[in-house]
């Protein structure tokens, strides 16, 4: 820990000194020039293909009538928004990705920076072991992990239930329960990606100064006053930063709801993605103009969130420089 | 000399009683830990057990008698050993491009300026955020196109070409920092463009490699959308991911030989996680970090 | 006739999901690799039928000696065979034959160069029913492109129970209970003697459920399919039989007859419940018996079989469903189109399908098979019910065959009667009739729309196609073509 706390402050001096080095003027013309977009082909053709003509594509995919498989792409202008608009099951997904958000975000969030700060104090045994477990199920694979819970929550024969059953619940049915599926889903996203919060907050947590503390405690601050008064400020920046993190992150949750409930029971997990799948790849003709017109207006929506985190790096960042 | 040995007794009694609540806090959280954890026991345990004994549900962990067999049906028949290969292909090669074509990229972005680097700049991040999963439809059509749907070097391309633009912000936000005099000093020892990057800055940058490189692979590895289309007409090609998803569907009952294979998909990963959990924890405080 | 592709694609895909490869516990030669398809001397031959996997690897070796062509059987999972299907077609890269999977109509395969005619020898094609020769479905301008496999005469929504637990609860499996209030009873009984009475596949995307829903809104006197009742041309989803039925779920539910868990389960979770006896009855199609034996051999002995459940026992439960639809196509990349023809000609021998019998799928054309094949009694007796109660319904189609083209325009209607019985059930919908209503009125509405662009592109199409005043409950449609 203390090497890395020397690493920092090391890289913050190079910074200040290299601030006005960063940019180069061209020197050796057309060689350099040649160099230059060399090095950049490889991102230029893979990005392009991959990344920047779908986007294209896709925004023009939403205003055609198209199966997919047919030559015949018929141009309707705005008809595809018209209907994803008047589909109330758009607005359930639409709504179903917001709770889910809702659920999680917080108790992501919380949670984690409560364990991170058990995990970061020195004094606790066993804390190397302790991190790897909470870790784990990062680098496990989600698809698999779905797979998996399905039998873990069965209702009939899964462990869950059987302790349920010893305690005299019977036979809860977490992920075929209309009220219980998206709460289950929730808790088991929140496991599978705890690891990941919780390693931002260590980082975080390692950002303040120990000498800080111990300062504090020798003007005999208590355990809550060193929390209210050194922590909670310190972390504030990061707190915005790594909110936004975790609600981007959350967008992306196809892997584990498709393996799990793959939307059910009755739409009640059904979040954009699956709803855009079901369209395009699920539906018997597939109608891959609806689906994209969904997919563009779920798109705007991540880019705001987007919008919104870089602002927040921007007010983390400040904040935090002002702090210095 | 009583009263010293007295001082001294409580005083190591002090300490342990100081440390008794931290070993106390210790146990509850090896407590949570083993919660936390015990649905790969559970999975471990699984795959060990008949698929009778399975069904017949229950909590106990310790299997009746070991089965290995399941093991054998999961990598044979369910060509898991097969898919781990592809796996692992799969994500060492698409590792190595992206980790090498976002260090080329933000290394020109972050020391060079140039007609259009503003531009470039700008495009990538405005993309910072689109999401993969519903660029999909048109990935495959261009894959078509270029004759690359059935095959892994097309998934390793299509792996490897979308997003990752965090990744050229992060060389690109280090190679900033890297003051110009390494670069001259390299320049006046005669190395050129491409040895002054390959020499110097980019075993320099040897800590974003290892943030770039981890969480390529952790995404790669858990890739599910992106290889499960690109296999739909070629079942030899599945990675894990795809393969759990299959198994599933073809083989409902055989409950344990699932678990074997998760095992079988789960270890690898897990084995290289607890010998790099370094890089992969300064790999994820990285994003938060910078 | 989306509803008709749709529905033995669901059946279809149902049964590949549930059968549970066989192939699985087999050897390894069986990988899914495909050899390239198209090139000369080889004869690629795609499918997604599960229970026929073993039969089918055979059968091909068998015909590369007939044909003297190498032919590769390559089996697909049906929920990734139609996605698989498609990149094929548009990589140019299709088998020479394949099964229909992909869910489109024919004229839309014709014209999206899907297909090639089919040549059949005159005496296999003498071989064929009547009735598997339909304009719009199996043929388009007199020529024939789709090769029916299955009778019309099934089901999807029969009784199956476990010999061992209606025992033990003191019930009598060969005398299954065939009314709503003596089903009910028995269900009670095995609950009553401590075992798990009944699952259903409500769950996943709700297409099995919904099928039997539609089944059995049909014993219970609904005069059409799928919402469209014969002799008006009108949606009616709202219908007292389908409020019937769905009320019948729902009692079952709400008496915690059926097993937790089920709202969830798609085909294959259910069938596995029942076939590895952690329940004693399923409500399933004629395949069960074969899809329980690939999942779980030992099963088999333990079958008995029912009918279509029916509200009161003095009703006549007769169902309806459409002309037999195309089993295999042969594609259109084909090098080798006659030896294709001749691959689909030996399917009617008696050899396969007697093999198609003992696999106890879907039942073959030859219904006269199965009495004396090797088939377990619960599946003779399965298709004996079926033989005297399936009837051929009226269809559009076969009426106007330019109706092709409004099927091409027709979109998913969500949510769809499988989507509603879930949502009953679990407590999301409380005004049932209500919401039976806006499926009728959401379904009459896209076949509007539909209708609409045909006409716009010049198919000459109308709402008197789906009327069909003379049609009477209790026998095979033979109206006017």
């Amino acid at each position: 820990m203390t090497s890395r706390s020397v690493q920092l402050s090391r890289r913050q001096d190079r910074r200040s000194r290299s601030a006005t080095a960063a940019v180069d003027r061209p020197r050796h013309g057309w060689q350099k020039t040649t160099w230059i977009w060399v090095f950049l082909l490889p991102t230029v053709v893979l990005y392009g293909l991959y990344t920047i003509y779908p986007i294209i594509a896709s925004y023009w995919y939403s205003l055609v009538e198209w199966n997919g498989f047919d030559s015949g792409q018929k141009f309707v202008g705005l008809s595809n928004y018209r209907e994803v608009f008047a589909d109330p099951l758009f607005w359930n997904s639409f709504k179903v990705t917001l709770l889910f958000m809702l659920l999680v975000v917080p108790a992501r969030v919380l949670l984690t920076l409560l364990m991170a700060m058990i995990l970061n104090s020195p004094k606790l045994p066993l804390i190397g072991v302790l991190r790897s477990a909470f870790f784990i199920p990062v680098v496990t694979t989600t698809a698999i992990i779905g797979v998996v819970m399905r039998f873990v929550l069965d209702p009939a024969s899964g462990p869950v239930s059987s302790v349920l059953a010893k305690l005299g619940f019977g036979g809860v049915d977490f992920l075929g329960d209309q009220h219980l599926a998206l709460p289950a889903a929730a808790v088991l996203y929140i496991w599978k990606f705890f690891g990941v919060t919780m390693i931002y907050w260590l980082a975080a947590l390692q950002t303040i100064p120990y000498e800080l503390y111990e300062a504090a405690r020798i003007d005999g601050a208590g355990t809550w006053q060193l929390f209210r008064h050194i922590t909670l400020p310190m972390l504030k920046p990061f707190l915005i930063i790594i909110t936004v993190l975790t609600i981007e992150e959350t967008f992306h949750n196809f892997d584990l709801m498709y393996t799990l409930t793959a939307g059910g029971p009755y739409f009640h997990t059904e979040i954009i993605e699956i709803y855009i799948y079901r369209w395009a790849f699920a539906a018997p003709i597939p109608q891959l103009g609806h689906a994209s017109a969904a997919a563009v207006v779920f798109g705007l929506l991540v880019a705001i969130v987007g919008a919104l985190q870089l602002w927040a790096l921007y007010t983390g960042r400040r904040l935090r420089g002002e702090q210095r | 000399m009583t009263a010293e040995l007295t001082v001294e007794r409580s005083d190591r009694q002090r300490r342990i009683l100081s440390r008794l609540p931290w070993w106390i806090a210790a146990l509850v959280l090896v407590g949570i830990a083993l919660v936390w954890i015990f649905p790969f026991l559970w999975m471990l345990s699984a795959s060990l057990k008949d698929s009778m004994e399975m069904f017949s549900g229950g909590l106990r962990l310790w299997p009746d008698k070991f089965v290995w067999d399941n093991y054998a049906r999961a990598w044979n028949d369910a060509h898991f050993g097969r898919y781990l290969i592809n796996t692992i292909l799969v994500t060492v090669i698409t590792v190595v491009i992206v980790t090498v074509r976002c260090a080329l990229a933000g290394y020109v972005l972050a020391r060079y300026r140039f007609r259009g680097s503003k531009l470039f700049l700008g495009i990538l991040v405005a993309t910072l955020f689109v999401p993969t999963g519903y660029t999909i439809i048109p990935v495959v059509k261009i894959s078509m196109q270029l004759h690359l749907i059935d095959s892994l070097s097309g998934m390793i391309l299509a792996l490897s070409g979308g997003a990752y633009v965090s990744a050229i912000l992060l060389y690109y936000g280090y190679f900033r920092q890297i003051p110009r005099e390494l670069e001259e000093a390299a320049l006046v020892d005669g190395a050129g463009f491409v040895r002054t990057f390959f020499s110097v800055m980019l075993p320099l940058a040897m800590p974003v490699t290892a943030t770039v490189a981890v969480l390529t692979f952790i995404a790669t590895w858990n890739a599910f959308f992106l290889p499960l289309v690109f296999t739909f007409s070629r079942p030899d090609l599945r990675t894990v991911s795809v393969g759990m998803q299959a198994f599933v569907g073809e083989t409902a009952t055989d409950w344990s030989g699932m678990a074997a294979a998760g095992v079988i998909s789960i270890v690898p990963v897990v084995v290289l996680f607890i010998f790099l959990q370094r890089y992969f924890v300064e790999g994820i405080s990285g994003a938060v970090k910078s | 006739m989306t509803g008709m592709t749709r529905r033995s694609l669901l059946g279809a895909s149902v049964l590949a999901v549930a059968g549970a490869a066989v192939g699985c516990s087999s050897s390894t030669d069986e990988s899914g690799s495909t050899s390239g398809g198209g090139a000369t001397g080889t004869l690629a031959w795609w499918d997604h039928f599960s229970s026929f996997k073993r039969l089918n690897d055979d059968w091909a070796k068998n015909q590369s000696s007939a044909l003297k062509a190498n032919v590769a059987h390559t089996y697909y999972d049906a929920s990734k065979a139609p996605q698989a299907f498609q990149l094929a077609h548009q990589a140019n890269k299709m088998p020479d034959i394949y099964s229909n999977v992909v869910g489109l109509p024919l004229s839309a395969l014709v014209s999206g160069k899907w297909v090639h005619e089919i040549t059949l020898p005159a005496d296999v094609k003498s071989k064929l029913p009547k009735d598997a020769f339909t304009e719009g479905i199996t043929q388009l301008d007199g020529k024939l492109y789709g090769f029916p496999m299955f009778s019309l005469r099934q089901s999807s929504t029969l009784v199956w129970v476990n010999k061992d637990h209606w025992g033990k609860a003191g019930l009598d499996p060969n005398n299954v209970p065939k009314d709503y209030p003596g089903f009910k009873d028995a269900l009670g009984k095995l609950k009553g003697a401590g075992l798990q009475p009944l699952t259903l596949a409500i769950g996943a995307d709700g297409g099995r459920i919904r099928d039997q829903i539609d089944d059995m809104a049909q014993t219970a006197g609904f005069p059409g399919y799928q919402g469209l009742q014969f002799t008006t041309g009108e949606y009616a989803y709202h219908h007292d039989a389908y409020v019937t039925v769905i009320e019948f779920l729902k009692e079952l539910n709400d008496a915690k007859l059926i097993m937790p868990g089920s709202n969830n389960f798609g085909v294959v979770d259910a069938r596995t419940r029942f076939a590895s006896g952690a329940v004693g009855t399923f409500i399933d199609g004629i395949w069960c018996a074969g899809g329980s034996k690939a999942l779980a051999p030992p099963i088999v002995d333990k079958l008995a079989s029912g009918w279509v459940l029916a509200p009161t026992a003095d009703v006549q439960p007769f169902c309806y469903r459409g002309r037999p639809s195309s089993g295999y196509f042969v594609s259109a990349d084909s090098k080798n189109p006659d030896a294709a023809g001749k691959l689909l000609a030996s399917f009617m021998s008696d050899e396969y399908q007697n093999g198609m019998i003992e696999a106890m799928d879907q039942p073959p054309l030859n219904l006269d098979l199965v009495a004396s094949s090797k088939a377990i009694d619960a599946y003779k007796k399965g298709v004996d019910f079926c033989k005297a109660n399936v009837f051929l319904m009226p269809q559009a189609i076969v009426k106007n065959p330019a109706q092709a083209k409004v099927d091409a325009y027709r979109k998913p209607v969500t949510p769809h009667v499988g989507n509603i019985v879930q949502g009953y059930l679990g407590g999301s919908i409380s005004d049932l009739k209500a919401e039976l209503k806006k499926l009728s009125d959401a379904t009459t509405a896209d076949r509007a729309q539909a209708l609409q662009k045909a006409k716009a592109a010049g198919a000459k199409v109308s709402e008197d196609d789906y009327v069909f005043t003379d049609w009477k409950p209790g026998q095979d449609y033979e109206g006017a073509k």
